[in-house]
C-alpha cells in the first residue's frame, strides 16, 4: 500500500473537498445503556441494526456551507492524493468565534470534518489525513484535538480509539431539538497532543 | 422521609437573592463517583462510588454565589423557591428558563433547568429538597416544558442519588467540561434529564 499523498489547502478548495461522499451504512450502532438509572455510568454495547440505513452528514450542511456559517482564516483543510479529485479530506478549526465546540480555548483544535471516498476506505487514506491534523494542530500550540461523533458511528468510534483519543463525553439529549438526529447520542473524543 | 408540615414554600423573584444567598450550599466530599473508561470509552464510561480521603468541603458558592447570577444572566424568566421563614430560609431553590445564556437549555423554551438547590445543612434530610424539587417540576410544567435538567458533579455522589430517586435519569457524562484549575483532581460534570 503506498501512502497517500496529503496536500494542506485553504477554503478555496471547498468545491474539490465536498466531491468525497461522507455517507455510510449504519449496520451497527453502539446502543446506550444507563446502568442502575446512571449511578453506574452510562454503557455503550456494540449492536446491530436492522435495517441498515444511509446515514449523509452532508443531507443537512456540506462543506460548501462553511464558509456562509464560519470564519475559516483559522480552519486548515487537507485533501489526499490529488487535489482535484481527492481520495479523502479533513478539515481542522481552531481560534474560530462561534464555533462553540471550540469552547472559546485557543489551545484547542476541532477535527470538524473528515472523510474518505467508499472506493478508497480501509487503505490508510483516513489514518493520514488524521495524522497531518494532528501535527497541524500542535504546529499551531493546541493541547488536545477534539472530535464530534455519534453512536450510529461505529466505524469512527473505532478509528478515533486506535488514534489514540479517549472518550470525554457522552451526550443523550446533545440533538433533542434536532428531529433528524434526535434519536442520536454525541460522544465527544479527545487526543491530547 | 419525614414529611415537613407548615413548611411554606414560596415563589419569588431575583429581589429575593440576597436572602436565597444565606442558605449554605457547601457539603463535605467523603465520597465521589470515579470515572472510568470502558475500553478507551468504545464500552462507555462507568460510575463507580468510592471514598475520598481526606474528606474535603466542597462550596459552589466559593466563586459564584447567588448574587453573580444577575451579572451573568437575564433572569427575567426563571424562578426562585424559599422555604420556610422569608427573612431566614431553610432551603431554597431556583429554576432557569427561556434564558439564551445557559447552554442547557440549548436554546429551547420546552426545557428548564434546575439551576440551584440548596438546605441548610442543619436541616437536611428533613424532605425541604423533596418540597423544593416538586415546586421546581411543578413550575416548569406550567410553561409547557418537557424536560427538566439539572447539572452536578461526580464528587456531588448525595445530590445524584437524590435526583436518580426523584426519578431522573442520567443524560450526559462529561470529563472536560471544567477548566483543571488549580485542583489536579478535575471534576466530571453530569447533567440528570426528569421527562415532564
Amino acid at each position: 500500500m503506498t501512502l497517500p499523498k496529503i496536500h494542506l489547502a485553504g477554503p478555496e478548495c471547498l468545491a474539490a473537498y465536498a466531491t468525497v461522499p461522507i455517507s455510510f451504512w449504519v449496520r451497527r450502532e453502539l446502543a446506550v445503556e444507563l446502568v442502575d438509572r446512571g449511578l453506574g455510568g452510562i454503557r455503550l454495547v456494540e449492536q446491530p441494526v436492522e435495517p441498515p440505513y444511509l446515514r449523509e452528514y452532508d443531507r443537512d450542511e456540506t462543506p460548501l456551507d462553511w464558509p456562509g456559517s464560519f470564519d475559516l482564516s483559522n480552519w486548515a483543510f487537507f485533501l489526499a492524493d490529488d487535489p482535484e479529485a481527492p481520495a479523502g479530506a479533513a478539515a481542522v478549526a481552531h481560534n474560530t468565534p462561534g464555533v462553540n465546540m471550540l469552547e472559546g480555548r485557543s489551545d484547542l483544535a476541532v477535527l470538524w470534518d473528515i472523510r474518505v471516498h467508499p472506493d478508497r476506505r480501509g487503505q490508510g487514506v483516513g489514518a493520514a489525513l488524521f495524522g497531518e491534523a494532528v501535527a497541524w494542530a500542535r504546529e499551531r500550540g493546541c493541547t488536545q484535538l477534539k472530535i464530534e461523533t455519534q453512536t450510529a458511528n461505529i466505524g469512527a468510534c473505532h478509528f478515533y480509539a486506535r488514534m489514540g483519543c479517549r472518550l470525554g463525553a457522552i451526550n443523550r439529549f446533545a440533538y433533542a431539538g434536532d428531529p433528524a438526529a434526535a434519536e442520536e447520542t454525541m460522544l465527544l473524543w479527545y487526543l491530547d497532543l | 422521609m419525614p414529611t415537613v408540615p407548615d413548611m411554606p414554600l414560596r415563589l419569588a423573584g431575583p429581589e429575593c437573592l440576597a436572602t436565597y444567598a444565606t442558605v449554605p450550599i457547601s457539603f463535605w466530599v467523603r465520597r465521589e463517583l470515579a470515572v472510568e473508561l470502558v475500553d478507551g470509552g468504545l464500552g462507555g464510561i462507568r460510575l463507580a462510588e468510592h471514598p475520598v480521603e481526606p474528606p474535603y468541603l466542597r462550596d459552589y458558592d466559593r466563586y459564584y454565589t447567588p448574587m453573580h447570577w444577575t451579572e451573568t444572566h437575564d433572569l427575567n424568566y426563571w424562578a426562585f423557591f424559599l422555604a420556610g421563614d422569608l427573612s431566614a430560609p431553610v432551603g431554597a431553590a431556583s429554576v432557569a428558563y427561556d434564558t439564551p445564556s445557559v447552554p442547557l437549555l440549548q436554546g429551547r423554551r420546552d426545557v428548564a433547568e434546575l439551576w440551584d438547590i440548596r438546605v441548610h445543612p442543619d436541616r437536611r434530610g428533613q424532605g425541604i429538597g423533596s418540597a423544593l424539587f416538586a415546586a421546581a417540576v411543578a413550575w416548569s410544567r406550567e410553561r409547557g416544558c418537557v424536560q427538566l435538567r439539572i447539572e452536578t458533579q461526580n464528587t456531588n455522589v448525595d445530590a445524584c442519588r437524590f435526583y436518580a430517586h426523584k426519578g431522573c435519569r442520567l443524560g450526559a457524562i462529561h470529563r472536560l467540561a471544567y477548566p483543571l484549575g488549580a485542583s489536579a483532581n478535575r471534576e466530571t460534570m453530569l447533567v440528570w434529564c426528569l421527562d415532564l
